[in-house]
């Protein structure tokens, strides 16, 4: 049973908070 | 209930890893970066009109052309002349909310979309949501450098996409 409606797999929130800074990570520092 | 579980690197294949990379680079760009300081602002879908009257550097002519280029690159989407989303953010609700430290909040499209927003703006925030099988609400507070250690048993779904499919909100 995974999210509904979708294939795929569970991960922490360690390794997608991961993905998210590889993909965003820095872009918009400026407006800090 | 026990989830299937991977690492990153288990679920994104080679081809995946370099979409990715290939779209990061066409994210450093100026016309996106003052589409998502208006988004962060505004927290709400952005009409053309008021780009173009707030985004001060292109030409009105130069903002629609740049804006259908990345709506093409599927980095952002344009609706009936409205920007409904950049991602990472979304002008309408979805099932997670970005709550930044001057308590103004914004919607992004995914997960992993909400956690990346702590190291896009080099600032705290609090990603909140809902288990999407028991509706217990999530808050995870995350800094640029990670999110708070006190989230066991919080697992993130990771669907998957073909390879030519368009990004877009589901609002889960």
């Amino acid at each position: 049973m995974g999210h509904p409606g979708t294939e795929g797999a569970g991960t922490t929130v360690t390794e997608a908070f991961a993905l998210g800074r590889r993909i965003f990570g820095g872009l918009l520092v400026e407006t800090a | 209930m026990t989830l299937p579980m991977k690492t990153i690197d288990e679920l994104l294949d080679s081809a995946v890893a370099a979409r990715q990379a290939a779209r990061r680079a066409a994210r450093d760009n100026n016309l996106l970066r003052q589409v998502w300081r208006v988004f962060v602002a505004r927290g709400a879908p952005i009409p053309i009109e008021v780009l173009e009257r707030e985004l001060t550097a292109p030409a009105r002519q130069t903002v629609r052309d740049g804006l259908a280029r990345l709506d093409e690159d599927d980095l952002i989407m344009v609706q009936d002349g409205v920007v409904r989303l950049a991602y990472p953010l979304s002008g309408d609700p979805t099932a997670f909310t970005v709550r930044l430290p001057d308590g103004r909040t914004c919607f992004t499209c995914c997960a992993i979309d909400a956690l990346g927003m702590a190291p896009m703006l080099g600032q705290p925030v609090t990603v909140e949501s809902w288990c999407h099988h028991c509706a217990v609400p999530i808050r995870v507070r995350v800094d640029p450098e990670g999110p708070d250690t006190d989230i066991d048993g919080v697992v993130v779904w990771v669907g998957r996409r073909d390879p030519d499919e368009r990004r877009a909100c589901s609002g889960h």
